[in-house]
């Protein structure tokens, strides 16, 4: 509580200024946030002295072989489906903007389709391919389809392509986000349309790609936890497998949400990074706390002035 | 000014949907001419332009570049349409200023200059650099090779823009209303480079509403209205004592 005293002055005009400044006090914030401690330090007490949660097994199948396997599972799914992705988004969004009709229309039936049945029917749909073709192949070579396809192949096309149409629409997003006067000019120093994209468009569009990519990708790192209903052998997969053989249930699904939870703040601080490398200003930054307490101490000193200028002539 | 004619309209028409912008225009520019065109917005100025630069097509009448078609290729007794390498190789000879200037937000004053010569004619790095260096001294802003579009003032910016444009060493400049977006202060330095390129030579088609500059530097003046020249002259005639009804009134409100 910082309170400026002013002593007793006369202004020119008689009126006598003795006043005191008070700081407004956020007695609202307080409440809420003592509230909200409490009801905290409640909840880590039920779950830490809770006798149905075995902390030591926790600690035990933390760094656990077949763990570790599924968490390196995870990890390729994500980045090879989000690899799929890209490409197949970037392949869309130029068709999409294309002048073909044949080539737009495509391209819109595409995205209609994957983005419009849930990514749960189209995993299990790429699983069961075998049912509607059991062998794939030109004329007379051909393979087993279930060969082909394993589980986890059939994770990968199951979410590269879905992302795909995701992927379309922010990277459609972002070639015309791109001021058409640049292509314009591109054009009229004699760029092909081709050469305009790649020097021009394609490099001012990443700055508006780039960070929803980045949520989507960490999106896609959960994601891949709907391979478990395929046995993909994904970070899920093996704790299912491991829950069931020992009942540990709520142990190993704490050790996977540590280890999903450590995959997507990886993720985050490789946004962070290459959103500043590319200049992303689209990003909304919080209020850091030095600006809180700047904007406190301020509060005193701009009071200090506002009345040293009331006792001015 | 030689007396060959670089650049021909005859009959010239364009329609955006069910608006015809351009309606029969006919013009002629010499080699080392300096043609002014003014007129009312909306009169189809600067779509005329984008047309002689092949960024929109033309629906009735023919564009002649050196006596050539625009937009079409001659093989034999077949017209085909241009591709893009032949609409781009155009286009190099064809320089192009804007009225919003449009720099390459992702490049530096110096890389904006470099890339046509380096995309298009395949110069080296190094080759493009020095070619930007020369130019961006002759617009006056050698001190600001490496600066980002963003951090340089409107007439900067547009004389980088010309600078760009001049890289490719064009047969033809075409200015579209280069100094309309420009605070007032900043209009001279622009209309200087202009000045200066007219004077070497430079055969220069120029959408204004500068009637200073078109008296001035213009060696032939076209009032253009609702898309046809309304009237064409001497640009000191036809100022002091214009003949057509409507360039009076045009005139009038803009002197």
């Amino acid at each position: 509580m910082v309170k400026i005293k002013n002593a007793e002055k006369e202004t020119a005009s008689g009126v006598s200024t003795n006043l005191k400044y008070i700081k407004t006090k956020p007695w609202g914030s307080w409440i809420a946030a003592a509230i909200l401690a409490v009801l905290l330090a409640l909840l880590l007490w039920a779950v830490a002295v809770n006798p149905n949660i075995k902390w030591p097994k926790l600690g035990e199948y933390l760094f656990d072989k077949a763990i570790m396997q599924g968490f390196s599972i995870t990890i390729r799914l994500t980045i090879l489906s989000m690899v799929i992705g890209i490409v197949l988004g970037v392949i869309l969004a130029l068709m999409k903007l294309s002048t073909n009709t044949v080539l737009r229309v495509t391209s819109s039936a595409y995205i209609w389709v994957l983005r419009g049945t849930p990514v749960l029917v189209q995993l299990i749909f790429w699983y069961n391919m075998a049912l509607i073709f059991p062998r794939i192949g030109i004329g007379s070579f051909s393979l087993n389809t279930n060969h082909v396809i394993t589980t986890f192949g059939a994770a990968i096309l199951a979410l590269g392509l879905n992302e795909g149409a995701y992927m379309a629409e922010i990277v459609r997003a972002g070639f015309l986000s791109v001021a058409r006067g640049q292509m314009d000019a591109a054009l009229a120093t004699g760029l092909t349309r081709r050469q305009a994209m790649r020097y021009i468009i394609i490099p001012q569009s990443l700055r508006v790609i780039i960070p929803p990519t980045g949520n989507q990708t960490i999106g896609m790192l959960k994601t891949t936890s709907l391979a478990s209903v395929i046995a993909a052998q994904d970070l899920l997969t093996v704790t299912e497998n491991i829950y069931a053989k020992t009942f540990l249930v709520i142990e190993l699904l704490i050790v996977a949400s540590i280890w999903y939870l450590v995959g997507t703040t990886i993720a985050s601080i490789g946004q962070y990074f290459i959103e500043r490398k590319f200049g992303a200003g689209s990003t909304t930054t919080g209020v850091k706390m030095s600006d809180f307490l700047r904007e406190r101490m301020l509060s005193s000193t701009r009071a200090l002035s506002a009345l040293s200028y009331l006792n001015k002539e | 000014m030689s007396d060959k004619i670089l650049l021909e309209a005859r009959g010239v028409e364009k329609s955006f949907g069910h608006i015809k912008v351009i309606r029969g225009l006919d013009l002629k520019v010499r080699e080392g001419e300096t043609v002014c065109i003014i007129g009312p917005s909306g009169g189809g100025k600067s779509t005329f332009l984008r047309c002689v630069n092949f960024l929109e097509k033309i629906d009735r009448g023919a564009l002649l570049f050196k006596g050539q078609l625009v937009g079409y290729s001659k093989h034999g007794s077949i017209l085909r349409d241009w591709n893009e390498h032949e609409a781009a190789s155009y286009r190099v000879k064809v320089g192009m200023v804007f009225q919003h200037f449009n720099l390459y937000n992702n490049m530096t004053a110096g890389a904006n200059v470099a890339i046509g010569p380096r995309v298009v004619n395949g110069e080296s790095q190094g080759k493009a650099m020095e070619r930007a260096k020369i130019l961006l001294e002759k617009v006056g802003l050698i001190e600001k090779i490496n600066s980002y579009p963003s951090q340089l003032s409107g007439g900067q910016q547009q004389r980088v823009a010309i600078a760009r444009a001049l890289a490719m060493e064009p047969e033809i400049m075409l200015f579209d209303e280069a100094t309309s977006a420009l605070d007032p202060e900043l209009v001279g330095e622009v209309l200087q480079v202009m000045k200066d390129l007219a004077t070497e030579g430079m055969t220069m088609l120029v959408v204004t509403h500068e009637i200073g500059f078109a008296r001035q530097v213009g060696d032939t003046l076209i009032f253009m209205d609702q898309g046809v020249v309304a009237e064409k002259g001497d640009p000191k005639e036809m100022i002091s004592n214009p003949k057509c009804q409507r360039t009076k009134e045009f005139l009038s409100t803009v002197l």
